[in-house]
């Protein structure tokens, strides 16, 4: 029972369990698609900010190309007009934290600084720049070319400015109305707020690298710059996760899973996107630099899918109920199966008695019917028999009492006793058939075939005078048979009577016995090879009483009928195969019902 | 006219005495030939086909005989019939008076009746009175 439940209960579960499964597989893709797509959008947006918060110097820069310096403007000595004019412009521009004018040689010729209270100052110190990279890359600076240094760490006099201060600087050469070059004017974009604006606000942590794999701007402030600060331990990610930085260098998309966290990049090429940027009269930008930016957005595994909480819990939800659900319908189920099967049951038991009852019935129908011929026998040799010598009786008597004298009288009295003597054999010979038909509770049991038919054929070797007979036996279908033992001495000894009074005596005589299994039921078969019977002529006439079928062979007539009776009795049948002068087979069908 | 000439085929003997003393005592020159059972008495109408004075009027046969009875012997004569230079009634006498042997006989054509013993001296007298009977015929016990 608990088995088939739980069968059941599988069949109906199973289909809600893949459903379930599937659509939570979707869930997560579709969640996780749509996280990646919000984030690439986001780091879309911070690389937008990035190119907007730059391009304003390169349109400065551009301007202050084109200014028309002299030379005087690069002599520190006839160069004071200048301040005002530049102070004006610097002042309107937060980002900017100095403004430098330098000459062929890396000295600062003008510049102005952005101080603390945010006003802007014209420094009275100048200082030699002449190792700086920025000024060494961009020496050969054509006309109209503008450069963008790398995003560092501002230094003065060659020392760290602390608090540190990021720096991008762009850098325009200055030529003169001849085109022969000045020098070079710089502008120092103060990164703070950029990098602040880049950190705000983020759902997972955001950093910033360079093309080396060093931090620029990452949640942990200490990791940032640190390939630039002495005495501060150099993290960079490349060293962090070697593996990583490798595919997200290497790989197109723009997302990946590493160890279960999930990663969202962004590539932001400085000379690619400012590049488009028209400056003057539909002229683009030409513009030298390095800076090539990896905007990296970080979610841990942990924080993968936790607003999923909610659809999986539905999901189990729905689980749950479902489980309970066709708990109970498969319970019902198996229950409804369970009592129609006992329905079923009871039915065939139901049936099997009426079966058994029908049975009954038959087998006492066949009873009354077999009666029924008996009692016609019966009725029939009442009348053909009995009537006959009972007539002549009368008639001799009705001629005794006209007999004119005694003479006549007396030559009847033979035939009267003749008559008499007539009827007393019938009697008795009724009687022995009324007994058979009488006697419900005759004894049965369990006879063996062999010592039986041995012990009869016996009794007839003397009968023989001397000749010899085959007699062939094959016990082999069955032995033992539950039977009258009265009845059945008497019908082998009556049909192995006839076997040898009705042999052919032209032949050597045979008998043979053989028993057999037909159709679940015990067969006995008798065959001989005697004269044998016509028996288009006689029919089963051979089993009646007193009919005579031989002329020449003395018969009662009686052994066939008491064969017949006696056997039929006990439930059992014969029946006779023959042909003449091949000789005669009596089948003996014995009912199997015990 | 020719005296009537019996065959009685019964395998009773005393009633073929019976019914010898009873036919004298009608008229001792009715003739009268005893057999008993049905072969003998085909046996002889065979070797008689043609001898019309030495086949019979009517014979008187009983139904139940060994090795050829009453029924078989109406059988075989069916065959013979045709052959036969003399009308011949056939009447069964029997001792059985149950009803499905009556029917069983008017299914017969060459039947002319049935008669069931005993057969009285008046009883023969009807029937010889009658004779030759043009329907089926029953004695009145």
């Amino acid at each position: 029972m608990l088995k088939k439940l739980f069968l059941r209960f599988c069949k109906y579960y199973l289909p809600i369990l893949v459903l379930s499964i599937l659509a939570a597989v979707w869930i997560y893709s579709r969640n996780n698609d749509k996280l990646i797509t919000l984030q690439q959008k986001e780091l879309a947006n911070k690389k937008q900010l990035v190119t907007e918060l730059i391009k304003p110097m390169i349109a400065n820069l551009y301007y202050w190309e084109q200014y028309h310096f002299s030379k005087t403007d690069f002599n520190p000595e006839s160069n004071a007009h200048l301040e005002k004019e530049i102070g004006d412009f610097v002042i309107g521009m937060d980002s900017y934290s100095q403004f430098r004018l330098i000459d062929l040689e890396g000295q600062e010729v003008f510049r102005l600084n952005r101080e603390r209270d945010g006003k802007v100052v014209k420094s009275p110190t100048l200082q030699d720049k002449s190792d700086r990279n920025y000024y060494l890359e961009t020496r050969d600076l054509g006309k109209n070319q503008i450069y963008l240094s790398p995003l560092n760490l501002n230094l003065e006099n060659g020392v760290l400015e602390v608090p540190y201060q990021p720096m991008i600087r762009g850098v325009s050469p200055i030529l003169d109305g001849n085109g022969t070059k000045l020098g070079i004017v710089v502008i120092n974009f103060s990164a703070s707020k950029l990098l602040d604006m880049l950190k705000r606000e983020n759902q997972y942590p955001f950093m910033l690298l360079d093309r080396a794999g060093n931090y620029l701007a990452s949640n942990d402030s200490s990791k940032e710059f640190s390939h630039l600060i002495p005495d501060v331990e150099n993290t960079t990610f490349y060293e962090e996760h070697p593996a990583l930085w490798d595919s997200l260098n290497q790989e197109e998309s723009t997302f990946l899973y590493r160890d279960g966290d999930l990663w969202i990049k962004s590539e932001l090429d400085f000379k690619k996107e400012l590049s488009q940027i028209p400056i003057f009269q539909y002229q683009l930008a030409n513009i030298r630099t390095n800076n090539h930016w990896l905007l990296l957005n970080h979610i841990e595994s942990k924080l993968l899918n936790v607003d999923l909480k909610k659809e999986i819990y539905i999901l189990l939800l729905i689980n749950i109920l479902g489980i309970f659900t066709l708990l109970y319908l498969s319970l019902i189920e198996t229950k409804a199966e369970i009592y129609k099967k006992r329905y079923l049951e009871s039915l065939e038991e139901v049936n099997m008695e009426l079966k058994k009852k029908k049975n009954i019935l038959e087998n006492t129908h066949n009873k009354l019917a077999l009666r029924n011929t008996q009692l016609l026998e019966y009725n029939n040799i009442v009348a053909h028999n009995l009537r006959a010598p009972t007539t002549s009786v009368s008639a001799l008597v009705s001629m005794l009492v006209e007999a004119k004298d005694y003479e006549e009288a007396k030559s009847y009295f033979p035939k009267l006793q003749s008559v008499t003597q007539a009827i007393n054999t019938l009697v008795d010979d009724l009687l022995v058939y009324v007994r058979i038909l009488n006697d419900d509770k005759v004894k049965t049991e369990n006879i063996a075939l062999e010592p039986l038919v041995n012990a009869t054929l016996n009794l007839f070797m003397e009968t023989l005078d001397g000749e010899t007979m085959d007699i062939k036996t094959d016990y082999s279908g069955w032995q033992e048979v539950k039977f009258s033992r009265i009845y059945l001495q008497s019908v082998i000894q009556n049909l192995i009577s006839n076997a040898i009074k009705y042999r052919d005596m032209g032949k050597k005589p045979s008998i043979s016995i053989k028993t057999q299994i037909e159709n679940g039921q015990k067969v006995l078969f008798f065959t001989d090879n005697g004269v044998g019977i016509d028996l288009k002529r006689h029919g089963t006439d051979i089993f009646k009483l007193y009919k005579r079928l031989h002329r020449n062979l003395s018969g009662k007539g009686m052994g066939l009928f008491l064969v017949k009776t006696q056997l039929e009795s006990l439930g059992a049948s014969i029946a006779v195969s023959s042909e003449l002068g091949q000789g005669t087979t009596f089948k003996i069908t014995f009912d199997n019902y015990e | 006219m020719n005296e009537l000439h019996f065959f009685l085929i019964d395998d009773d003997e005393i009633f073929q005495f019976i019914m010898k003393n009873t036919i004298q005592e009608i008229n001792p020159e009715i003739k009268i030939q005893f057999f008993t059972d049905g072969e003998k008495g085909i046996e002889c109408l065979k070797e008689n086909l043609d001898a019309a004075n030495k086949l019979p009027d009517i014979i008187l046969l009983d139904l139940n005989m060994p090795f050829m009875d009453g029924w078989e012997f109406l059988n075989e004569y069916k065959s013979l019939k045709s052959d036969l230079k003399k009308e011949i009634n056939i009447y069964l006498l029997t001792s059985s008076n149950s009803q499905q042997d009556v029917e069983r006989a008017k299914e017969i054509s060459t039947l002319s009746g049935y008669l069931v013993k005993p057969l009285s001296r008046d009883g023969l007298k009807d029937l010889i009175q009658e004779f030759p009977t043009a329907e089926w015929y029953e004695n009145e016990l």
